[in-house]
């Protein structure tokens, strides 16, 4: 193959989403990727023989719409929009809270629209935005933890937890830690859905349908720049010069390992604290609370 | 009864004596009505023992406006204050870390822990310092309430301040606001020991730890400070804390304004909406063509109007304005001075402020226990000893030392009542406290003082013993202090406005709310 017009470092989500966005574009894309199979986070495990755990639970948060309209790629409807709390009662919806659930709205709206190289029309994007009420909301509540911003609603203590547990614990921070607010409006209007097997696959395949060439097993070792241009390194030293390269990798990786620190001496430092594990149990049968939860699940 | 006042001032703290005294200075009948029996509020020195003269509550002085007390002539009447020179925290093993307003010396104190943190020490001052301009203006101004003309004119004076701001400093601005202290801090600097007493600054007077979101922002306090030239620009008011107010109280009275003291309001008179007078605790009444309050906004409008007279939004809003009182205050008449393990003998290092913040974590811990309803078991401990600049508070050869103690949450685990059961022992673990790095402190002590939040709230009208009438948190400044739509001083009821630390730009010996809200009320003509 020729020197590819892009090359993508990772094919996770974001790299496996680029590179169709990409190569449908008319570009000459090239993705590698570091492991055996593509998927990254979202990738399958093999465990024991004969089981598979997705990497996560997929609920791509209101993005299927985007990728949808932008990629042309459907996916599975979602099969439920409950958050559900396993507590001995009635389920409770986030969408309950109408509220809260239009203050993620905006808040999302607000976010997707670019100011930095932005043109004016584009910064004025805001201002239809901020000038609605849930801007007083928003003002109010994003400061606010968790906690504290249900507390501005009339719900029971179990709710609360039900409703700030899966929200707080990505961070390093708790239920009562400022700013937890943020996550919660960003996840206001969330969708559960399933599919998320087909959601790289599927993403793979139109990826590779508009000739985007996708290697598995190609671990990157730097990103260089000398007088030929911009270039990758890889495991055997061999270079592959591209016009662009667009990592999805972490910044830590990038910052770390990928990139000459000279480079990156102005950027500021992104931190990444782990604060979550998994465990996976195979079992011969559902216990009885999950298949009795009227809001479970199914995942693929 | 007269019913000539133009103005009556609902309680005598700093910030209702500065605003009595802009109204007077005006040309209008002002009348300040004090519950207790000094003026000052938060902002007071009191003889608490014979001799001896306590800041009692408030301590050190940086922020309060510098064109107040030139539009008010307050040196004058009084005013001074006298730069802090030092910034020392002692540890158990070292000799422990001073860091001075000669930056030469700072350097050497630092690059004794790391030499990469002296190296940097300086940059982070001058980033901080540019920023904290910024914020000097916001607190200087009204906040926005709208898009009215006047707040037009407000966001066109702040542009130029931020377009002036580098790349990298607007950066560090986001962060700053976002960010908790410490890990603003780490992006900075790699020692704890260094870390530790820079980080306790945010936390004061919240409830939150030097870890939690959003407490970097309170770092800024430190650099708007207007004593010019001195370090971290803290000092003491000669005379105590209470002399900046009484400085106030007598440029009122200069201008023909009435204080009265011992003179609690119980109500305030409503009308149609309208404010027409107050209720004092004996039954006079006083009727006035306005009402400002000192008071914090539940005080105000639950305490003194009653919600009955209240749009549903106004008690929501209030319902949701947070206080958690964190902080207590012990006060000491000694006979001698502490004499720290880490650096003894009597140095310059006792002369500014003491900070009992060995380690980022021993402040995080401290928080921990008042997450769960106790008071600190080491608690963050600042203390001053302002009888070693100002001789004049206390008798020869003595010596007072103030000590602002957090965590001492307003609600315990068993309630808030129960702080006067556990005064005593509140007070006992700050010495504990104390000796651990000052031994046989406790020989010197003559006399102890000792609040706790409840103290605060019962003697001082803090409402959960919150020390800035309220929180200082980003979802209660600027235009939403006390809540949206009430920034501008005014409160749902016509002619009640308010100009306390629980409005803009909030808590602070700073004279900014008081001064603001005369501001704004003479523009209205009344
Ligand atoms: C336990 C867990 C649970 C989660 N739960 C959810 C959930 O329920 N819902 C949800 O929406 N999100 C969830 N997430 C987050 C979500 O999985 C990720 O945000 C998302 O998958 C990231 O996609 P990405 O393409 O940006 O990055 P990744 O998926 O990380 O892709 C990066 C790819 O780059 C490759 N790579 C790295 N370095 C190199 C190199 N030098 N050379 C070549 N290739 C390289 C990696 O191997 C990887 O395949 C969860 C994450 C985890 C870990
Ligand atoms: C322990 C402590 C330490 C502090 N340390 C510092 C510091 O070092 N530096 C700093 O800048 N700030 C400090 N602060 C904060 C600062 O002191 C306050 O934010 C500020 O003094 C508040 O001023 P104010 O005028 O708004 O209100 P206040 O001072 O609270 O004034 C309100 C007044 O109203 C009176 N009152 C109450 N109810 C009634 C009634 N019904 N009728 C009549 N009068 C009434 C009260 O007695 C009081 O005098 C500290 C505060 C505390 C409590």
């Amino acid at each position: 193959m020729q020197n590819p017009e892009v090359i993508i470092i990772g094919a996770g989500t974001n790299g496996l989403a680029a590179a169709v966005a990409l190569s449908k574009a008319g570009m000459d894309t090239l993705v590698l990727e570091k492991r055996a199979v593509s998927g990254g986070l979202s990738a399958y495990h093999r465990f024991g023989t004969k089981y598979r755990i997705p990497g996560f639970r997929p609920y791509p948060d209101g993005s299927t719409d985007m990728l949808n309209k932008a990629l042309g790629i459907t996916f599975p409807q979602p099969t439920s929009a409950n958050s559900t709390g396993l507590w001995n009662g009635d389920s409770f919806d986030i969408e309950t809270l109408p509220e809260l659930a239009d203050a993620g709205k905006a808040l999302k709206t607000l976010l997707s629209i670019p100011l930095k190289r932005a043109s004016l029309r584009n910064k004025m994007a805001w201002l239809p935005t901020l000038l609605q009420t849930q801007t007083k909301d928003l003002a109010r509540w994003i400061p606010l933890s968790c906690v504290d911003l249900l507390s501005e609603f009339d719900l029971c203590e179990k709710q609360y937890s039900a409703l700030t547990a899966p929200l707080y614990t990505r961070t390093f921070a708790g239920p009562k830690s400022p700013f937890g607010a943020l996550q919660m409006l960003l996840h206001a209007n969330r969708n559960n859905s399933n599919g998320h097997a087909v959601l790289i696959q599927k993403l793979e395949a139109a990826a590779r349908s508009n000739g985007a060439v996708i290697q598995t097993g190609a671990p990157v070792k730097q990103i260089c720049r000398n007088s030929s241009g911009v270039h990758v390194l890889m495991q055997d030293k061999t270079p592959i010069y591209a016009r662009f390269i667009l990592a999805t990798c972490s910044p830590a990786m990038l910052r770390n390992h990928l990139l000459n620190p000279v480079l990156i001496s102005r950027w500021p430092p992104v931190r990444s604290r782990g604060t979550c594990a998994v465990l996976a149990l195979a079992m011969d049968q559902l216990p009885g609370w999950l298949t009795s939860s009227p809001a479970c699940c199914k995942i693929d | 009864m007269s019913s000539s006042w133009d103005a009556v001032i609902i309680g005598g703290g700093h910030n209702g004596l500065v605003c009595a005294a802009y109204l007077a200075r005006a040309g209008h009948k002002v009348l300040v009505l004090e519950r207790r029996e000094v003026m000052g509020g938060a902002a007071v020195s009191e003889e608490v023992f014979p001799g001896f003269t306590f800041s009692v509550a408030s301590y050190v002085i940086s922020l309060f406006r510098p064109r107040i007390i030139r539009e008010l002539e307050l040196a004058k009447y009084g005013y001074q204050v006298i730069p802090m020179d030092c910034a020392f925290q002692p540890l158990h093993d070292q000799r422990g870390l001073a860091r001075w307003s000669d930056a030469d010396r700072t350097y050497s104190e630092i690059s004794r822990y790391s030499r990469h943190d002296a190296e940097n020490y300086h940059d982070f001052k001058r980033t901080l310092t540019r920023l904290g301009r910024i914020a000097a203006q916001v607190i200087s101004r009204p906040a926005p309430t709208g898009f009215s003309l006047q707040d037009l004119r407000t966001h066109t004076e702040m542009l130029p301040l931020i377009r002036d701001l580098e790349p990298h400093e607007l950066q560090q601005l986001v962060r700053l606001l976002t960010l908790s202290a410490v890990d603003f801090l780490d992006e900075w600097f790699e020692s704890d020991i260094l870390k530790a007493p820079l980080s306790a600054s945010g936390i004061i007077g919240t409830f939150q730890g030097v870890r939690s979101p959003g407490t970097a922002y309170v770092l800024l306090h430190h650099y708007m400070g207007e004593l010019d030239g001195a370090f971290r620009s803290w000092g003491f008011a000669r005379g105590g804390t209470g002399s900046v107010s009484l400085a106030c109280a007598k440029a009122a009275q200069a201008h023909g304004a009435v204080i009265r003291t011992e003179a609690e309001v119980t109500q305030v008179r409503v009308r149609n909406n309208r404010a027409t007078g107050i209720v004092l605790a004996g039954g006079e009444e006083i009727s006035a063509r306005r009402i400002i309050s000192n008071l914090d906004p539940r005080r105000t409008l639950h305490g003194l109007v009653g919600a009955v007279h209240l749009p549903e939004d106004t008690v929501n809003a209030l319902a949701h304005f947070t206080y958690r009182g964190s902080s207590g205050k012990v006060n000491l008449a000694l006979d001698g001075l502490p004499d720290f393990t880490c650096r003894p003998g009597i140095g310059d290092h006792l002369r500014g402020d003491i900070a009992i913040a060995p380690s980022v974590d021993y402040l995080e811990q401290a928080f921990d226990e008042a997450k769960y309803g106790a008071f600190s078991s080491r608690p963050f401990i600042n203390a001053v000893i302002p009888s070693l600049t100002d001789p004049s508070i206390a008798p020869p050869g003595k010596h007072v030392i103030s000590c602002f103690v957090q965590y001492a949450p307003y609600d315990l685990a068993e309630g808030h009542e129960a702080w006067s059961l556990q005064r005593e022992a509140f007070g006992q673990t700050v010495l504990d406290t104390l000796e651990e790095f000052a031994p046989k402190l406790r020989d010197h002590i003559e006399h102890m003082q000792i609040l706790t939040p409840l103290d605060l709230e019962r003697d001082f009208g803090l409402t959960e013993g919150n020390i800035f009438h309220g929180e200082l948190s980003l979802n209660q400044l600027l235009f939403q202090r006390p809540a949206w739509g009430m920034a501008g001083y005014r409160t749902p009821i016509r002619n009640l406005w308010m100009c306390g630390s629980g409005t803009h730009p909030g808590g602070g010996v700073m004279g900014a709310s008081g001064e603001l809200a005369a501001k704004a009320l003479l523009r209205e003509r009344i």
